[in-house]
């Protein structure tokens, strides 16, 4: 299979499914409202999948993610409901996202735990925080304080684009924001270059005087970063915090990842390939829904989608 | 005779108790080429790693120019002018050759964005002195041949104005013209005063491109011999029996 053939073939099955939906749902597929929609619900996943790029780039995985998520969005809403301001739930979040995501750094970057292992450690401890902080309940209505429920359900106005009564949601600018930092911070900075270079042969980037241990140490603290931000904007969404709401995060982050990996070049993570493949997750849930397709059965083809597109590339790449 | 540019004193350095360099001293001076010759396993490779900042030693002193340094990691080395082509070349395959070039040193613009413009003109300049055959540089390094990869090392090693290199069989994978361009290379580096040390198997090369030989056996050092003194025999002997050979034992 030509490199080519292998690159566009996620998008043409891409393309195909979308059309497909299109002519199912001619009245509510294809429409502003719906893609705005889209853009929206895929937002927590777009922050994820983007941070967990700048770790799969060094070839690392991050599986606490979701839980993480959860975990920040519980902090964040106990809080609140003690009547902390907005910031000051928001910034705890973030603190903890961040410092969880240097305690998976140190223990695979200094300890020397594999990166698998390790984060699944962590995943059980902070999904376990997460309920211990939260008393095991979901915290919701007046608890959440309005200027932070409101921040989901706001955004610019697109009036004068033609499309009346819609609005850009900021948690898809927030989305945005996060993407292009993350670009700017792979592509365009000696940081990135760096942490595909580990990925590449860490072996080589040591002897080269990068100073790799610290790489991957930041590495791990802003894929928890990144993490801690989805939590808090789905407990913004959903205006409600419980202690698995992220879980579902992990999983799907790692799968936007691997499709991406099947558009570049290379096949390795580049984070504008992630976003594509974060869009097929969510035109595809957001079609199957639509569908009435049991979540069940969505959960089986999302799947299966994944392992086809991450074998076509396999195979792709023997020769 | 003048300072010698590094001096090996006594380097020390063992793995789980066994001695992989034993008491070895070896200097070098400005302009020279000292090879390192011995079996697989015999140290030379591991002694190198201390000067290039790959391993910490034991125990022993390194001085450049007279001057005691401490070299506990590559960037300390770097910051020296200590260059090292690696035996495994030590590239990272999914990059491309300015982003090997300037692994670690990349350069930026004012704003800190990584400048690929101006590294990639300066790849182009530096290969169009070293190998002006090097046509691919934008693909990933692990799609070139050996000889190219290993210019791309080399290229690396003399970039950044080094002042002492340290060249681990450099033409290991290489054909006979590009071995023949790296020996060139060898002796314009040498005019421009470096100081080289080239871990070699073959001893006919060593011979040829070397000032003096530094043998080495079972993590000791045989001895120092200047090239002009000893045979090919002679060396062959020295890596072998471990001894001086007789013309020249004390």
């Amino acid at each position: 299979m030509s490199p080519a053939l292998r690159q566009s073939l996620t998008l043409i099955g891409f393309a195909a499914v979308a059309a497909g939906f299109a002519l199912a749902l001619p009245d509510t597929f294809p429409t502003a409202r719906n893609l705005i929609n889209i853009a929206q619900q895929s937002a927590m996943l777009a922050v994820v999948a983007a941070s967990m790029t700048i770790v799969m780039a060094m070839g690392d995985f991050d599986l606490s993610v979701g839980s993480m998520a959860s975990l920040a969005g519980v902090v964040a809403a106990v809080l609140f409901a003690g009547g902390a301001p907005v910031w000051v739930g928001v910034a705890a979040g973030l603190a903890v996202g961040l410092l969880g995501g240097i305690v998976n750094g140190v223990l695979v970057a200094v300890v020397g735990i594999l990166p698998f292992v390790a984060t699944l450690g962590t995943l059980t401890i902070f999904s376990g925080g997460a309920f211990i902080v939260s008393g095991g309940k979901t915290i919701f209505g007046r608890a959440i304080p309005a200027p932070f429920a409101d921040f989901a359900r706001g955004g610019v106005p697109l009036d004068a684009l033609g499309l009346e009564g819609l609005r850009l949601p900021w948690l898809s600018l927030t989305a945005a924001a996060v993407i292009a930092a993350v670009w700017v911070l792979l592509e365009r900075r000696r940081f990135g270059r760096h942490l595909y270079a580990t990925g590449g042969n860490a072996e080589a980037a040591r002897l080269a005087g990068i100073p790799v241990v610290r790489l991957r140490i930041a590495a791990f603290a802003l894929a928890g970063l990144g993490a801690a931000g989805a939590g808090l904007m789905l407990a913004s969404r959903v205006a409600s915090a419980n202690p698995t709401q992220g879980a579902g995060l992990m999983l799907d982050a790692i799968a936007a990842v691997f499709l991406g990996m099947t558009m570049t070049r290379s096949g390795e993570p580049r984070v504008l390939a992630t976003v594509a493949g974060v869009a097929v997750l969510g035109v595809l849930g957001n079609g199957l829904t639509q569908l009435r397709v049991d979540s069940y059965v969505r959960e089986v083809l999302t799947g299966a989608i994944v392992l086809a597109a991450v074998a076509f590339a396999t195979l792709g790449r023997r020769r | 005779m003048a300072t010698p540019l590094v001096e090996l004193r006594n380097i020390c350095i063992a793995f789980g108790g066994i001695k992989a360099v034993d008491d070895v001293s070896v200097d070098l001076y400005p302009g020279e080429v000292v090879g390192l010759l011995g079996h697989n396993g015999a140290g030379k490779s591991t002694l190198i790693k201390c000067l290039s900042g790959a391993y910490r030693m034991d125990s022993g002193e390194i001085r450049i120019d007279g001057r005691p340094v401490e070299i506990n990691n590559p960037r300390d080395a770097r910051a020296l002018n200590i260059e090292c082509i690696y035996q495994t070349l030590a590239l990272a395959d999914n990059l491309d050759a300015a982003a090997n070039l300037f692994l670690g040193r990349e350069l930026v613009t004012r704003f800190g964005f990584v400048d690929e413009a101006r590294m990639e003109a300066e790849t182009r300049r530096i290969m169009q002195r070293l190998n002006p055959n090097f046509r691919k540089f934008a693909a990933p390094v692990k799609a070139l041949s050996g000889g190219q990869r290993q210019s791309v090392a080399i290229a690396r090693a003399v970039y950044f104005n080094a002042r002492i290199l340290i060249m681990d069989e450099p033409t290991a994978a290489l054909g006979p013209q590009e071995t023949r361009m790296v020996a060139e290379l060898i002796q314009e580096l040498k005019r421009q005063g470096l100081g080289i040390f080239l871990i070699d198997h073959d001893i006919h090369a060593v011979k040829e491109l070397c000032d003096r030989a530094a043998v080495m056996k079972n993590g000791q050092l045989v001895g120092v011999v200047r090239c002009a003194d000893v045979s090919e025999d002679d060396l062959l002997g020295m890596i072998i029996l471990g001894k001086m050979p007789e013309h020249l034992a004390v």
